[in-house]
């Protein structure tokens, strides 16, 4: 049942539930670990290790099915594009290896995080990155991978910072934003994938690959980009000697040992797996794939070595660890490099690599495991410090030593068969593949292997030899039984697999070959491999001579103290400069930009009330134009004003002269009155004079007025006497006429009788003979003539 | 059936405007009565809007004609699914914000100026949706323009009314603009209604000129560079739920203005014939990679998501020029996430100014253990905006560059990711050091939770987990909104 062609495998796929629970265990766990704080917090690190145990049951429950056909299970439409699970061996190889290791460090951080803050925050995100990194290797196809890929990354950044301090911060940042840049990366060679052939299936997908439009060479690199950042490949490896070392020493050991590996997985995946035809062609031609493997064959040897150098330079424990992570992942990659570059003839690559995954994640997981159980005392992992050890915990120092055994790869130990693979490989690579530069590889690989129980023997030195200083004399010593626990079962398994180096090979190694492509020959040549050959183990012996002559010589030199300077780091010379183009002169630039455009705006309006004001300007000029002109007429009013004035002067002036003439006249007239008034005076005392003499006249003429009233009161009194005596005759006259009256009455009586008796006779007469008027003249006349005579009389008498 | 159907989107977009009156005059007499008919008007029109869907998902188009002001110049409605989409989505932020205006206008002046400026507002953003020619949008859009600008203005400072200002000149220019390309498309195509098809047939040097008005017009409304440079002032300084109203949907209206400009004016064969189109997208990308760049350098929180909505209104004008279908889908979709997303942030955001008094980004340290469940909402959203799985803006970068790549144009894949990119390095900083960063110097570590309440915390929980939902869901119906509307878009508007 080997080697069915990979279109075949859909059809004979399993649908299980058991991957989605292996990832949703441990995500809905940590959310009933968050709850379970709340409400007792002594249940919390019960739940969190029970949370991990479920989880390696769960995958561990697979084996059986996946031994036989994938599993699959796809949830469609989640994320519009549907979300698939398929777990072949391959990925099953990953997802057993996390699950158990991270129950294990589960457990031994119950033990570590005792007494740090936050113990919460921890488990719950130490188990939410556990779920995604088996949603990770559980991923049928890579939009699914980068959705728990990008998960990954944002929970284990909470795992790397979780001290807070301000080296964890700066150390998760670089660690996060260079995985955000290399989840984007990764993200375009994804959509260029799915656009380019309408799937992004983990499966051989070459052949319809080569009929797109697409470039291979571009799409791997993008990937290989993309997952280097996460897997530590030099140059893309900043983060990872940063943010290892900070991290407390459980995450630590997940980081190092396993998270590391889903970029190795991805890189993987895609150029072994993704970028491979379905069938073993049958005419021997270059794939694109092939001369990427080659890419990254030197890409791993550079990786390894430079990791190697820079772990021998370091004196933090971690920070070693960190960097022979980075060695580490160096062999890892050029396996897989070995793997594409010799196609279908790559099995010995492929089984390196995985071999070596596998390997180093144990042996790595109980180092730092190690290493923290020495911090949870000392507080301390500078190896210029610390010392002495093997006194103070002698199971430590057997632990460790074991583990280096196994890194270094000394027959017996885990790692001497996956080292002893990869150099295999290398050797065939460099012969096969006709590619005699390799030999020169083959010859690194050596020296790298010397200088990683070099820098792993200058750490058992600080760590474990010498003397223990003052300060961590007197701490005590004594673990839980979780920390005892946990390293035995990684010093266990070490020398499980190194003494029995063929079982893993053979009963899992290989079968996960099943789906990719290889050339089912050169598998069976791998099964009927044999590592206890003395050819292998000579090799071994010449990298520890090679080992002891060197770190004789490098500690003579003072190497392990040697401090590189600090520009010569690629942090220094690249990416701090991008970081600092990014976020200073990119993002500066376009503010200064956008600045600027606002200001064109501003100047727009400023221009514009500029034309406003020169409206205004001309507005005021017409303005002033008329008032100039308001202006002159107003001067010429005035002017003709002054004119006024100056006539009305010269009237005035004139007037003033006319005034002075008519004073001039009028003081002649003064002194002409004045002679008039002189002549005046001449004449009133003339006049006065005059009524003197007037007066004196007068006075003669009142003085003879005086003596003729006196004159005349002489003559009135005369007169008086004269008229008394004229009074006295005139009564007496009046006596006289009114005796004569009397007289005359009575003679007038009498002669009225004697008419009346004449008349009366004469009427008699009349009456008999008619009366004649001459007989009356006569008698009137008598009359008369007596009257007369008898005034006369009086008259005379009274005067 | 037929009355209900015909009288509905009349009275959705008639319904606010006489509510707005109502709560004037009711606010003399009780505060609390105001305020619960803001909310009810609210709540009215989005279930009003809701009650359309039957139809809409019956693929029905529903025109109602109401008088005619000229000859072939309607005042006229014309619901379709890209209209029921953006309606849908714009009163159910609407409700949401009118909620938590509740008790963040509490503590503000104004609450009888506010409630009805903003319930007219809210006529004018639907009436844009749901009008059935440009005439009727260009009343309903100067309405709305008209009628936020005292929602800009709120505070009253002297920040605000320069901005207030700014906005106004720019949105009369807008409006004047938009004006000009209707009264050309009036006289090249002889009607400005949006269901007689492709209006402008023949390419002519009036129709670039209608073109570019319609791109001033709209694209000013929309943020567009070079025309956004209102909108970094006036959206920081209204108060926060406005903002997440002005940024989540009025920033849309423009969109969705060109949308209907793009496809039912001048067509996909005359645009790409004539090359018009790529005025606005390489406006776009300069949108987007500007207001990305210019964000990162902001120290003000709500300035910073002021340009992060420039760039994302950029993906939005980018994804309309592509011309494939599952770009436009990704566009339409695009729409909705940030209208969710923007509004997550500037709501979260007005929470933390509320409580806080902290509108710095530096002095945000130590805010997410006060605000947990705030600050959760915010991180919600701005993962989201970095685009990562499985948040709804993820699927739309996802649909948008998958259909940018179908139309063979990987360069625009490119500046998508590089502005994600740059949108983590802004985003996550906050997030950071809310959540793990140190509190600001001088100030005592604040232990206690302190939530904002309940009428404010509630909405920005809500619009936050509808982001996620609107990624991870199987059965999303605003993405099949979006794919029926693309489908729409692309037939023509028919």
């Amino acid at each position: 049942m080997f080697f069915l062609a990979a279109q075949d495998l859909a059809t004979i796929e399993t649908f299980s539930l058991l991957p989605p629970a292996a990832i949703a265990v441990p995500l809905v766990g940590s959310l009933v670990v968050l709850g379970a704080e709340r409400l007792a917090a002594k249940w919390r690190n019960v739940l969190a290790v029970l949370t991990a145990l479920l989880t390696v049951v769960l995958v561990m429950l697979m084996l059986p099915q996946v031994l036989q056909t994938p599993l699959k299970y796809e949830l469609p439409k989640i994320m519009q594009v549907g979300l698939l699970l398929r777990v072949d061996l391959f990925g099953f190889i990953f997802a057993a290896l996390m699950s158990i290791i991270w129950f294990l460090a589960t457990l031994h951080a119950v033990a570590y995080m005792a007494h740090e803050h936050a113990q919460a925050r921890f488990f719950v995100f130490l188990l939410a990155t556990l779920g995604s990194c088996l949603g990770v290797v559980l991923s049928g196809d890579l939009i699914s991978l980068f959705l728990f890929f990008e998960m990954m990354t944002f929970f284990s950044y909470v795992l790397v910072i979780h001290e807070q301090t301000q080296e964890a911060m700066h150390a998760g940042g670089v660690m996060l934003y260079l995985s955000v840049a290399g989840g984007l990366v990764i993200l375009m060679g994804i959509f260029l994938l799915y656009a380019g052939i309408g799937t992004a299936e983990i499966k051989p997908l070459y052949d319809f690959i080569a009929q797109s439009a697409l470039n291979p060479y571009v799409l791997m690199a993008l990937f290989i980009v993309g997952f280097g950042i996460k897997a530590g490949m030099i140059p893309l490896h900043i983060w990872l000697p940063k943010a290892h070392p900070v991290a407390p020493s459980p995450a630590s050991a997940l980081l190092s040992a396993l998270m590391i590996k889903t970029g190795a997985y991805g890189i993987f995946r895609v150029v072994g797996m993704i970028f491979t035809p379905a069938q073993v062609p049958e005419t021997i031609s270059v794939l694109p794939s092939m001369e990427m493997g080659y890419l990254i064959i030197w890409i791993g040897i550079i990786t390894m070595f430079l990791g190697a150098f820079m772990a021998l330079l370091s004196t933090g424990a971690k920070k070693i660890l960190a960097y022979s992570s980075v060695s580490q992942m160096g062999y890892i990659l050029m396996g897989i490099g070995v793997a594409a570059y010799l196609g279908a003839e790559g099995a010995m690559g492929f089984a390196g690599a995985l071999y070596h995954i596998i390997n180093h994640a144990f042996f790595k997981a109980g180092f730092f495991l190690l290493v923290g159980s020495i911090y949870m005392v000392t507080h301390e992992l500078d190896i210029r410090v610390l010392g002495g050890l093997r006194h103070k915990v002698p199971f430590l120092m057997v632990i460790f030593l074991i583990a280096y055994a196994g890194i270094g790869g000394i027959p017996g130990f885990n790692g001497y068969v996956s080292k002893t693979l990869l150099h295999h490989a290398i050797v065939e690579a460099a012969t096969h593949g006709e590619a005699p530069l390799l030999m020169w590889a083959e010859k690194i690989f050596m020296l790298t292997s010397a200088m990683t129980l070099c820098y792993f023997a200058k750490l058992f030195r600080g760590l474990f030899l010498g003397r223990v200083p003052e300060k961590f004399a007197k701490l005590d010593y004594s673990f839980s039984w979780p920390v005892y626990t946990v390293l035995s079962i990684f010093g266990a398994i070490i020398l499980a697999i190194g003494v029995f180096p063929h079982f893993l090979l053979q009963k899992i190694i290989i079968p996960s070959m099943q789906w990719f492509t290889y050339d089912s020959h050169l598998v069976e040549h791998l099964r009927e491999l044999n590592v206890w050959n003395l050819h292998d183990l000579q090799g071994s012996a010449v990298v520890v001579i090679m080992a002891v002559i060197l770190f004789t010589l490098l500690d003579r030199l003072g190497f392990f103290t040697l401090r590189l300077p600090k520009w010569l780091s690629v942090e220094y010379l690249f990416y701090l400069p991008a970081a600092r183009f990014v976020q200073k002169t990119f993002a500066q630039a376009c503010t200064a930009f956008d600045r600027a455009l606002n200001c064109f705006y501003l100047q727009i309006s400023a221009v514009a009330r500029k034309l406003c004001l020169l409206f205004v300007r001309f507005d005021t000029a017409l303005n002033t134009t008329y008032v100039g002109s308001g202006k002159l007429g107003k001067g010429f009013v005035k002017r003709s004003e002054q004119f006024d004035d100056a006539l009305n002067q010269a009237y005035t002036i004139s007037a003033a002269g006319a005034r002075k003439l008519v004073a001039g006249t009028g003081k002649f007239d003064q002194s002409l009155n004045r002679v008039y008034e002189t002549s005046a005076g001449g004449a009133r005392k003339l006049a006065e004079q005059t009524e003197k003499f007037e007066r004196s006249l007068n006075e003669v003429y009142v003085t003879s007025a005086t003596k003729a009233r006196s004159l005349a009161a002489g003559s009135e009194k005369l007169d008086k006497t004269l008229n008394q005596a004229y009074a006295r005759s005139g009564q007496a006259a009046e006596k006289i006429v009114r005796r004569t009256a009397d007289l005359d009455e009575s003679l007038n009586t009498a002669y009225e009788s004697s008419g009346r008796r004449t008349f009366t006779i004469w009427r008699r007469l009349q009456l008999w003979t008619g009366w004649r008027s001459v007989n009356f003249y006569f008698d009137i006349f008598l009359v008369a003539i007596v009257l007369v005579l008898f005034v006369m009389i009086i008259f005379a008498y009274h005067n | 059936m037929e009355i209900f159907k015909q009288v509905l989107p009349v009275w959705i977009a008639l319904f606010p405007i006489v509510m707005t009156f109502v709560i004037y005059f009711v606010q003399k007499r009780s505060e609390k009565l105001r305020n619960g008919l803001a909310v009810a008007t609210a709540v009215i029109t989005f279930v009003s809007v809701l009650s359309l869907f039957p139809f809409i998902a019956a693929g029905e188009i529903i025109e109602v004609q109401l008088f005619s002001l000229l000859p072939n110049v309607m005042v006229s409605f014309r619901v379709d699914v890209l209209s029921f989409s953006l309606s849908i989505l714009s009163s159910f932020v609407w409700m949401l914000a009118t909620i938590y205006s509740l008790d963040y206008m509490r503590h503000e002046h104004g609450g009888n100026r506010y409630y009805p400026i903003l319930t007219v507002t809210l006529a004018g953003c639907v009436g844009i949706f749901l009008a059935g020619d440009f005439f009727t949008l260009f009343l309903f859009f100067e309405l709305m323009s008209l009628a936020s600008y005292v929602l800009v203005i709120h505070e009253e400072t002297e920040e605000a009314l320069r901005s207030g200002y700014k906005y106004l000149i720019m949105t009369i220019i807008g409006g004047l603009a938009l004006f000009f390309g209707i009264v050309i498309t009036f006289e090249l195509g002889g009607s400005v209604s949006l269901g007689d098809g492709v209006l402008i047939q023949e390419p002519s040097s009036l129709a670039l000129v209608a073109f570019l008005a319609y791109l001033v017009g709209f694209g000013m409304k929309a943020g567009m560079f070079p025309l956004h440079v209102w909108l970094p002032d006036a959206h920081p300084v209204a108060p926060s739920p406005a903002s997440a109203l002005l940024s989540g949907i009025m920033l849309k209206t423009g969109a969705y203005g060109l949308l209907r400009v793009i496809y039912q004016v001048f067509g996909m064969p005359l645009l790409q014939e004539t090359g018009w189109i790529t005025i606005l997208a390489v406006l776009a990308v300069i949108s987007i990679l500007l207001g990305s760049a210019v964000a990162l350098t902001q120290e003000e929180l709500k300035r910073r998501l002021a340009y992060s909505s420039i760039g994302q209104m950029g993906y939005i004008l980018l994804g309309m020029t592509i011309f494939t279908e599952r770009a436009l889908i990704g566009d339409i979709f695009h729409i909705f996430s940030h209208a969710t997303m923007k509004s997550t942030l500037f709501l979260a955001a007005g929470a933390i100014i509320l409580k806080t008094g902290k509108r710095k980004i530096k002095d945000l340290g130590g805010v997410g253990r006060q605000m947990p469940l705030t600050m959760a909402a915010f991180t919600l959203a701005a993962l989201a905006m970095i685009g990562i799985p499985p948040m709804n803006g993820f699927v739309s970068k996802l649909t948008l560059a998958l259909g940018a790549l179908d139309a063979r144009q990987p360069f625009y894949v490119v500046v998508l990711l590089i502005s994600s990119l740059l949108n983590a390095l802004y985003y996550l900083p906050i997030v950071i050091s809310a959540f793990f960063g140190k509190e600001a110097e001088g100030e005592k570590r604040l232990a206690k939770i302190n939530e904002a309440p309940a009428k404010m915390l509630v909405p920005v929980v809500v619009i936050a987990v509808c982001t996620l939902l609107l990624g991870l869901v199987p059965v999303n119906i605003p993405f099949d909104l979006s794919r029926k509307a693309a489908e729409f878009l692309f037939r023509g508007g028919f």
